[in-house]
């Protein structure tokens, strides 16, 4: 049975990023999902965007678009989704935790995901297992 | 895109109307949905897009190393 593995910004950027200290471990950990079923939100594709074209330049963001983004399902965020995100982001003010990756929670609990592809481990605050390992 | 020309019974043509209304969309975009639903893309077409992907591992320096672990911080500084 084919599992769903929610992919985060920081897997993408470091996807990309030859000199990020987990760019091969992120490159494996994709590698051994790339048979299950991958998928993210809006947000974090917003987010990564921003950050790619910041850091890597306008390649950066097309890479993302017309590369990696197409083998990622993308998932809607709702207003149920992004209400619950936001009272929990206002509830966890001033944590670090942000809006986005409050959505990514909300939804990796609502949809039972238990793999995440992440750099950070905070996203497995539902139990779900992050690749690459910390 | 290639153009094709296909009949439909006119209550599918009525319930297609109404689903590309409701949606306010055209009706090429339910109809391209519906094909996507009833034959899916074949393993190939996954296998390209991946190997596609895979080819983009890498392709940036970020000369930092710390883009993917700084990220939030990072979107603060740019224009989303």
């Amino acid at each position: 049975m084919v599992s769903r593995v929610f992919v985060d910004t920081s897997a993408l950027l470091a996807f990309l990023d030859a000199d990020d200290l987990r760019h091969e471990a992120t490159r494996s950990a994709f590698l051994a999902v790339a048979d299950e079923e991958l998928l993210t939100h809006g947000y974090v594709v917003a987010e990564s965007l921003a950050v790619a074209r910041r850091r890597f330049g306008v390649e950066g963001a097309i890479a993302l678009l017309a590369d990696l983004l197409p083998v990622i399902s993308l998932i809607p965020v709702d207003i149920e989704l992004h209400s619950t995100a936001q009272a929990r982001y206002r509830a966890s003010l001033p944590s670090g935790t942000s809006l986005v990756d409050q959505v990514s929670l909300v939804l990796i609990e609502r949809e039972a995901i238990d793999t995440v592809l992440a750099l950070d481990p905070d996203l497995a605050a539902g139990g779900a297992t992050v690749l690459p390992e910390p | 895109m290639i153009r094709t020309q296909i009949s439909l019974t006119e209550e599918q043509m009525r319930r297609l109307r109404a689903e590309a209304r409701r949606r306010q969309v055209p009706i090429a975009v339910v109809v391209r949905e519906a094909v996507d639903r009833v034959v899916p893309h074949d393993p190939g077409d996954r296998q390209a897009k991946f190997s596609r992907a895979f080819a983009a591992a890498g392709r940036f320096r970020s000369g930092t190393g710390d883009v993917a672990s700084r990220h939030d911080e990072i979107a603060g500084e740019t224009e989303w």
